[in-house]
C-alpha cells in the first residue's frame, strides 16, 4: 500500500467521524434530563427565570441543528464544552485522565502479548500436548472469568493476604515523577527517577495483569488457530524440505503469516482499551478515562459523557483504520 | 539423455527403496498410503512415477524426505540413499540432507513459496542454511547460535550473489530485480523456476519432483520440462518425477513406475512400458489418454474408482476394477515379478495381457 492509498483511506474517515458526532449529539439531545438543573442542583435554589436565562446563554433554547453546528464548531477548536459538575473545560478533564489510561492500556497489551503469542504458537505447534491442553484450559478460564472478579481475587491475594503489591491508584500523592508526558513510567525513566519508576510499575502490575490476562485469552485463541492453519500450508513443508529446523520454520516462515489475524485483533483491542476500562479502573481506583466516565454518569455530567463517547468512537474508528493499514503491510498479497 | 543399460546395471543405485510402508493412523482406520514399495534409482537417471490421484505417489516422495506428518508414519522398510538408510537417521541428520544432497519441488509454486517473504530471502536462506552445517554443535548455545545466525561461513552478500546466479541459471530475466519481488508478483512459470532454483541451491544429488508442471499451462509446462532436462544434462542430477501425465513421462523419463493403491503394479524402461504394458491397470491408463488428431482412437477410461485405502479388497487391489479378474485375483495378492529384463509386473493374468497389449 502506498502513501496515496493511505491518505485516501484517511480522508474516507472524515464522513464517518462526522456521522459519529451527529449520532452522539442526537443521543445526548434526546436523553431526558435537563443539564441546567444538573448544574444548579436541587429545586428551589435558583429561580425559574434564572434557569431560563442560563439556558438562553448556553444556547440550549436554540433549534437542534443550530446547537449541533455549534457543537461541531467547538470540536474543531478543540472545545468539548464545560463540565456541568466540575465547572472545568471537558477537554482539560479528559487530558488529565488520558495518560493513566494510555499507560494501563500499553501495560495490559504487553502482558497479554507476552502470554498469548508464545502460548498460542506452542500450543499450535505441539497440538494435543500437555502445553496445548493447559493453554486451552487457561483460555477457557480467562474468557469466562469476569474482569472485576479476577481483579478482586488479585487484590485479595497480592494486596491483602500477601501484601506484596499496592491495590489502588497510580502513585501515592507527592511521589509523581516530574511531568514530561504524563505517563509515569516514561517520565520516571526520562528523569531517572528510579524510585518513582518502581512505585509506578508496582501500581501498574495488578490492573495490567487483570486486563492483560483476559485479553490474552482471546489473542491466544486467534494465534493458535491461525498458526494451526499456517503449519499445514505447502510452504511450511517446503521450508522444512530446505533443511530448516523446526524452530527456524516456525519463527522464520510460519509466525509472520500466523500473526496477521492476531495483529488485527490486538489493534482493535487497543481501540477498546484506550477508552478506559470502566470496570478495572473502578476496581483498582485507577484515575483514568473509564473512571471519569463512570463518575460522570453518576453525576449526570452530560457534557463529559458526551465527549467521552465521542472519543471512544473516534479511537475505535482510527484503530480500525490502523488495523487495515497494518494488515496490508504484513500481507503483501492484499492491495486496497 | 538415456543412460545406457550397461551403466544402469553396473552402477550403485543412488536411491534404493526397499519394502517401504507409510501408513496413516486415522479415526477411520489405518490408511496404507504406501504399502511395500521397492525400487531403485541410478545416478543420472530419471524415473517417472504415475498413477491415479491418491495412489501414494506424493507420500512415497514425502517418506524419502522424511516429511510425512501426523497422523502418518513410516512403519517399515528401508530407504538407502547413497548407501545410508534414511529411515534410521535422526531428525538432525535428515536436516543436513534436506535441501542439500536431497531436494524436492512441489506442484503448485504459488502455495509452496511463502507469500509474505520476498523471493530473494527464500533463496538465500536455502543457500545459507547448509553453509553452517559443519559447525553444528549440540546443546542450547549451539541451537541458539544457529537460530540467530543460520550460517557462519557465508555472508549475506555472498548468498545474495549466488542466489542471483541461480535465478539466471534457471532462466529468469533481470534476476536482481526479481529477488526483491514477492511470489504473487510473478507468473506461474517464473514461480516454478524460483522453486527449482531453491531446490538446486546446494546442488542436490537427487531431486524429487512432485508434479512440477501440473499447475502450469501447456506452453509453460514445456519450458519447465526443458529447464529440467537442461539441469539433468548439465548437473547429472537423478530425478524422481511424479506425474499424472504420460506425455511428460514419455518425453522425460528413462524408466516408469506405475502405482496403484499404495503399491507398485508395474515398472519398466520407458519404451518397453509404452510398447508392451502388461498390467491391466497400466493398459487402462494408457487407453484412457486422448490422442491428438487420431479420431479412430477411442478414449476408454478405467471403470470404477480407486478403492478406499483403509478398506482394500483382499488379494489384488485392482481386482475390483479389472476386466480380467477372477475369483483367484480377489483372494491372493500377486507378487511383483520380472517378466523381461527390467520389466516387473504384479499380476496373475500377465500371460493373458501380452496379446491384448496393443490396440485391444
Ligand atoms: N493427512 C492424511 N491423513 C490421512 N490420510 C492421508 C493423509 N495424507 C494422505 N493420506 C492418504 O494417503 C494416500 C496417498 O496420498 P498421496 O498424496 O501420496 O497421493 P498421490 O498419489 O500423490 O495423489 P495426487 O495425485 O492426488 O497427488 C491418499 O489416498 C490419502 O488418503
Ligand atoms: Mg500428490
Amino acid at each position: 500500500m502506498n502513501i496515496a492509498q493511505v491518505i485516501t483511506r484517511l480522508l474516507q474517515l472524515i464522513p464517518v467521524i462526522i456521522g459519529v458526532t451527529f449520532i452522539v449529539f442526537s443521543l445526548m439531545y434526546l436523553t431526558p434530563g435537563d443539564p441546567v438543573e444538573v448544574m444548579f442542583g436541587g429545586e428551589g435554589a435558583v429561580s425559574e427565570e434564572d434557569l431560563a436565562r442560563i439556558r438562553r446563554e448556553l444556547g440550549l433554547d436554540r433549534p437542534f441543528f443550530e446547537q449541533y453546528l455549534r457543537f461541531l464548531g467547538g470540536l474543531l477548536r478543540g472545545d468539548l464544552g464545560m463540565s456541568l459538575v466540575q465547572r472545568q473545560p471537558v477537554a482539560r478533564l479528559i487530558a488529565g485522565r488520558l495518560p493513566a489510561t494510555i499507560e494501563l492500556t500499553a501495560a495490559a497489551i504487553l502482558v497479554s502479548l507476552v502470554i498469548a503469542i508464545p502460548a498460542g504458537v506452542i500450543s499450535a505447534v505441539r497440538r494435543y500436548s500437555t502445553i496445548d491442553k493447559l493453554g486451552t484450559l487457561g483460555t477457557l478460564l480467562g474468557v469466562s472469568m469476569p474482569d472485576f472478579w479476577l481483579g478482586l481475587v488479585f487484590i485479595l491475594l497480592f494486596g491483602i493476604t500477601w501484601k506484596v503489591l499496592p491495590i489502588s491508584g497510580r502513585m501515592p500523592f507527592g511521589m509523581e515523577p516530574e511531568h514530561v508526558t504524563g505517563l509515569f513510567v516514561v517520565d520516571a525513566v526520562l528523569t531517572r527517577d528510579w524510585v518513582a519508576l518502581k512505585t509506578a510499575l508496582r501500581h501498574l502490575a495488578l490492573p495490567a495483569i487483570t486486563l492483560g490476562t483476559s485479553m490474552a485469552a482471546l489473542t491466544m485463541r486467534v494465534t493458535r488457530s491461525s498458526m494451526l492453519e499456517v503449519v499445514q500450508q505447502d510452504y511450511i513443508t517446503f521450508a522444512r524440505a530446505k533443511g530448516l529446523s523446526g524452530t527456524q520454520v516456525v519463527l522464520g516462515h510460519a509466525l509472520k503469516n500466523a500473526l496477521i489475524p492476531t495483529v488485527t485483533v490486538v489493534t482493535l483491542n487497543i481501540g477498546i482499551l484506550l477508552g478506559g476500562n470502566m470496570i478495572v479502573e473502578s476496581v483498582f481506583a485507577w484515575p483514568g478515562l473509564g473512571r471519569l466516565v463512570v463518575d460522570s454518569i453518576y453525576n449526570r455530567d452530560y457534557t463529559v459523557v458526551q465527549a467521552a463517547v465521542l472519543i471512544y468512537a473516534i479511537t475505535y474508528v482510527t484503530m480500525n483504520f490502523l488495523a487495515d493499514v497494518l494488515y496490508t503491510v504484513l500481507n503483501p498479497r492484499v492491495r486496497f | 539423455m538415456l543412460p545406457d543399460t550397461e551403466r544402469t546395471i553396473n552402477a550403485e543405485p543412488i536411491l534404493d527403496v526397499r519394502n517401504l510402508r507409510t501408513h496413516f493412523f486415522t479415526d477411520r482406520g489405518v490408511v496404507k498410503a504406501v504399502d511395500g514399495v521397492s525400487f531403485q534409482l541410478y545416478p543420472g537417471e530419471t524415473v517417472g512415477v504415475v498413477g491415479e490421484s491418491g495412489c501414494g505417489k506424493s507420500m512415497t516422495a514425502a517418506s524419502i524426505m522424511r516429511l510425512v506428518s501426523h497422523p502418518g508414519r513410516i512403519v517399515g522398510g528401508e530407504i538407502l540413499f547413497m548407501g545410508e538408510d534414511l529411515v534410521r537417521k535422526s531428525e538432525r541428520e535428515m536436516r543436513r540432507l534436506r535441501g542439500n544432497q536431497l531436494a524436492m519441488i512441489f506442484q503448485d509454486p504459488l502455495t509452496t513459496l511463502n507469500p509474505v517473504l520476498k523471493v530473494g530471502r527464500q533463496i538465500t536462506e536455502s543457500i545459507r542454511v547448509h553453509a553452517g552445517d559443519d559447525r553444528e554443535d549440540g546443546g542450547f548455545f549451539g541451537w541458539l547460535r544457529r537460530l540467530l545466525d543460520p550460517s557462519g561461513r557465508i555472508s549475506r552478500k555472498e548468498a545474495w550473489d549466488r542466489a542471483v546466479d541461480l535465478l539466471r541459471q534457471v532462466g529468469i530475466p533481470a534476476p536482481d530485480e526479481r529477488m526483491r519481488a514477492y511470489p504473487h508478483e510473478m507468473s506461474g512459470g517464473m514461480r516454478q523456476r524460483v522453486m527449482i532454483a531453491i531446490a538446486l541451491a546446494c546442488n542436490p544429488v537427487l531431486l524429487l519432483a512432485d508434479e512440477p508442471t501440473t499447475a502450469l499451462d501447456v506452453t509453460i509446462q514445456a519450458q519447465i520440462l526443458e529447464l529440467m532436462q537442461d539441469i539433468k544434462e548439465k548437473r547429472g542430477t537423478s530425478i524422481l518425477l511424479i506425474t499424472h501425465d504420460f506425455g511428460v513421462v514419455s518425453e522425460f523419463c528413462d524408466r516408469v513406475i506405475v502405482m496403484y493403491a499404495g503399491k507398485i503394479v508395474e515398472q519398466a524402461p520407458l519404451d518397453e512400458l509404452l510398447d508392451n504394458p502388461r498390467h491391466p491397470y497400466t493398459q487402462g491408463l494408457l487407453a484412457s489418454i486422448p490422442r491428438l488428431g487420431d479420431k479412430s482412437h477411442k478414449v476408454r477410461p478405467i471403470k470404477g474408482i480407486v478403492p478406499e485405502l483403509h478398506d482394500l479388497p483382499p488379494g489384488c487391489s485392482f481386482s475390483t476394477r479389472c476386466p480380467l479378474a477372477d475369483e483367484y485375483c480377489g483372494r491372493v495378492e500377486p507378487e511383483l515379478e520380472e517378466i523381461a529384463p527390467g520389466h516387473l509386473v504384479a499380476c496373475h493374468k500377465v500371460d493373458a495381457t501380452a496379446a491384448g497389449a496393443k490396440g485391444a
